[in-house]
């Protein structure tokens, strides 16, 4: 992460960061967030939030972790409204089919993501951080907000969970014969 | 596959998960803060705006009240309106106070001064004419009373009739 390539406050540095960012962070959201419209919007608040916030940022943090902390929260409190939209979702489909689902689109959904999206939130993104980022300790501390310890906490509980999920299913290695359909269930924050 | 006590999962884990997740694209659409930035600048300018608005309407009213442009003539009707008589000493004295300290001011003493009352002052000077009127000579009644405290002005009248009588009285006796 090139930290000390941003100048805070540059609009073209920015705009850098948002060209580099955006996709890894979408990304991070959408291990996260079931639905990908949700992801997308939650990335492009968080940005909304950093560019406001972009002449405060301080270069002792990497840029994109800062970005990273910003939307994992804009997740988070999405996620939490989850449920209330979903009674009223509920509500206003009363009476109508449910829409139809692609095949396709189930054929190629990846259930070790369901598996992530089935565990909190805060964990998996400590868990995508650290196992798709590459991001170290320290940078997921400053990406989540809490300290190193917190993180290696949660690293071992993630992987405890995610262990146990995986292999009740399938092992690790296998692909999966029976993608769940659990779009929009989520596990307590 | 090899699990460390860091890494529960281990390297299979991570490369799977890289796999999944790199065939999550994200769709194309354009950076939303650039739309929030045309609005934060905006929303920046408000308080400015706002107070020129102010500003405008306050020096419109100013205008209407004075019929004057001349921002010099709305501070005189603004002072004006403000202190209707510039006399008053205190600002602290009740309307009672006024009344009763208007007459002892110094100010309103000079106006009585420099007023064209002095042509009036002369009437106690030519006023010797009633004073004059009861002239003890003109009288006969203080000359022929008896008392004693009008003596000093008849002293002359009681001489002549005291001479007078001693006078006829030695012719008497002739």
């Amino acid at each position: 992460m090139p930290a000390d390539t941003y100048q805070p406050g540059s609009k073209d540095d920015f705009d850098r960061l948002y060209q580099t960012a955006y996709p890894r962070v979408f990304r991070t959201l959408s291990a996260i967030l079931a639905d990908p419209e949700a992801a997308e919007d939650c990335t492009q608040d968080a940005f909304v939030q950093a560019f406001q916030a972009w002449p405060r940022w301080r270069p002792d943090a990497p840029a994109e972790a800062w970005v990273h902390r910003i939307a994992v929260n804009r997740a988070l409190s999405y996620r939490r409204g989850v449920k209330l939209r979903a009674v009223g979702e509920v509500l206003r489909r009363l009476g109508r089919p449910a829409p139809a689902k692609d095949p396709a689109d189930e054929a190629t959904r990846p259930d070790l993501l369901t598996a992530l999206r089935g565990i909190p939130p805060k964990l998996a993104a400590a868990i995508v951080l650290r196992h798709y980022h590459g991001y170290n300790n320290r940078e997921i501390a400053a990406a989540l907000g809490v300290s190193e310890r917190t993180v290696g906490t949660r690293l071992h509980q993630a992987g405890e969970r995610l262990r146990t999920v995986l292999e009740a299913d399938f092992s690790l290695g296998a692909p999966s014969a029976f993608p769940s359909d659990k779009r929009e269930s989520y596990a307590e924050d | 596959m090899p699990k460390t006590e860091d890494d529960p999962l281990g390297p299979e884990f991570s490369r799977r998960l890289r796999g999944e997740l790199d065939r999550v694209q994200p769709r194309f659409s354009s950076p939303r803060y650039l739309a929030a930035s045309g609005r934060r600048v905006t929303w920046r300018l408000a308080p400015a705006v706002l107070g020129v608005s102010l500003i405008g309407i306050l020096a419109l009213s100013l205008f209407a009240a004075t019929g004057s442009p001349n921002p010099v003539v709305w501070s005189e009707r603004v002072v004006t309106a403000i202190h209707p008589n510039g006399a008053t000493p205190t600002p602290s004295a009740t309307p009672q106070e006024h009344r009763g300290a208007r007459p002892a001011t110094p100010s309103r003493q000079g106006e009585d001064n420099s007023s064209p009352e002095p042509s009036e002052r002369p009437e106690p000077t030519e006023q010797p004419e009633p004073t004059e009127q009861p002239e003890p000579t003109g009288r006969p009644e203080p000359a022929e009373s008896p008392e004693p405290a009008q003596s000093h002005s008849g002293d002359s009248s009681q001489v002549r009739p005291g001479s007078g009588s001693s006078g006829g009285g030695d012719s008497g006796s002739d």
